[in-house]
């Protein structure tokens, strides 16, 4: 059994003014995540789910409405120093410092945090291609990016919290960030990977977390999820208000003369009981992480695909 | 040597437990072959290190592969090459899926047989024709 890096239980938070809190309900509603030592998390959700607010909880940087976490065994509330310290964090807001030149930047974090590591900042300035002279604010989103992702990694800290970490870099420079994220948690980091881009999770993380209206809608090992979950489509509609009720299907839908079911977990027994309903099953195939993603947050309209990389 | 399609719906460990599997059964992984390590072959495949142990651990489980601690994983002398019993069992595990999955459809297994042999008649006739 190994420990949590990161554990939270029925956080909320509620932003100030009357108005806001009546208005858009609360940005985190009674959110439980797990994410275990080791390994590489994705957190996923739609544009307002409430990502960013869970992180800043996380980060001890605006106190909960109510509940409770711990980062790597720290209260985020009584411990946020401890945490700050233990984490390096990629923000997806990438204004800050952006008057210091990229040198400077880096040197300034090097001193103050506890294991830097220069063998691995000097490493990926090479590889990278970061010269210190330029100041952050003038540098193409995908080179910001690879200075904040160099820092992150040379920190060598126990727990690196990326939101957005690969914004602005190309296919292949992606490939080889992630391909770093990969190592550093093989040398006993764990990562959690804040993102809307669905094919890095799919290729990167073992584990994924998705939110949606300010809580966790699905949350578990990926590859138990790709093993689980299953489209199976059949002729015609048969008694579509029973299938509905079913435990396993997370969906029905009719697709002209046939219909599609999304099933969550143990496929055979729901053909078992399609079969005993005189069904007529035509295809049965496992989902990409996007379809489990888009039947998990019952995201339908194309507003909420549009939200998806 | 190996590669694993992300998007393809199969677990990523069982696309690796295939390839390895395959690569012993066939001699192109001999018994006492060193495999890369999991740091090595997860930054390679850019995948997670836990799917690249959860892999070798599994093909530890079933006697393929034998880790040791502090040097890494190897091909166990054990590791099952084709012999007449594996191609038997190999290929029975194929007629089971065949047959779950023809009953999944709803196939008898008299129709099913018809459609196998069918199907095994015309790829032969291909063969031949060239």
């Amino acid at each position: 059994m190994t420990a949590d890096a990161v554990r939270a239980e029925g956080l909320v938070k509620r932003y100030g003014g009357r108005w806001r809190a009546a208005m858009a309900g609360p940005a985190l509603d009674g959110l439980e995540l797990r994410v275990p030592e080791g390994g590489i998390t994705g957190l996923l959700g739609p544009n307002g789910a409430g990502k960013t607010t869970a992180v800043r909880l996380l980060l001890g940087l605006a106190r909960p409405t109510a509940g409770a976490a711990t980062v790597l065994g720290h209260d985020v509330g009584r411990d946020s120093l401890a945490v700050r310290r233990q984490v390096a964090f990629v923000p997806e807001e990438r204004a800050v410092f952006g008057w210091m030149r990229t040198g400077d930047f880096i040197r300034r974090v090097a001193r103050v945090v506890p294991r830097w590591d220069a063998a691995v900042a000097s490493r990926l300035a090479r590889r990278w291609e970061i010269g210190g002279a330029a100041r952050l604010r003038t540098l193409s989103a995908g080179t910001r990016s690879r200075v904040l992702l160099l820092v992150a990694l040379a920190r060598r800290a126990p727990l690196l919290l990326l939101d957005e970490p690969t914004t602005g870099l190309d296919p292949a420079a992606v490939d080889d960030a992630l391909a770093e994220l990969a190592t550093a948690a093989a040398d006993g980091a764990t990562v959690l990977l804040v993102t809307h881009r669905l094919e890095e999770v799919e290729r990167i993380c073992d584990r994924v977390a998705v939110i949606s209206g300010g809580r966790a809608v699905l949350q578990g090992d990926l590859d138990d999820l790709r093993a689980a979950w299953r489209m199976i489509d059949v002729a015609g509609h048969p008694a579509p208000d029973r299938l509905a009720t079913w435990d396993e299907v997370a969906d029905v839908s009719a697709r002209g003369e046939a219909t599609r079911l999304l099933v969550r977990a143990a496929p055979d027994a729901v053909l078992a009981r399609l079969r005993m309903l005189g069904a007529e099953v035509t295809a049965v195939r496992p989902l990409s992480l996007r379809e489990i993603y888009l039947a998990a947050t019952g995201a339908d309209d194309d507003a909420a695909r549009g939200d998806l990389a | 040597m190996f590669e694993v399609l992300p998007n393809s719906g199969e677990p990523i460990y069982l696309q690796l437990m295939r390839q390895i599997k395959h690569a012993t059964a066939t001699g192109a992984l001999a018994p006492g072959t060193q495999l890369p390590s999991v740091r090595q072959l997860a930054g390679e495949l850019v995948i997670s290190p836990n799917t690249v142990v959860r892999a070798y651990q599994e093909l530890e489980h079933a006697g393929l592969l034998e880790g040791v601690a502090g040097r890494g994983w190897f091909v166990s002398y054990g590791a099952p090459r084709l012999g007449e019993a594996e191609r038997r069992r190999r290929l029975q595990e194929w007629i089971d899926r065949l047959w779950a999955e023809g009953r999944a459809l709803g196939f008898g297994t008299g129709e099913l047989a018809d459609l196998v042999a069918a199907s095994l008649r015309a790829r032969a006739e291909a063969e031949r024709a060239g």
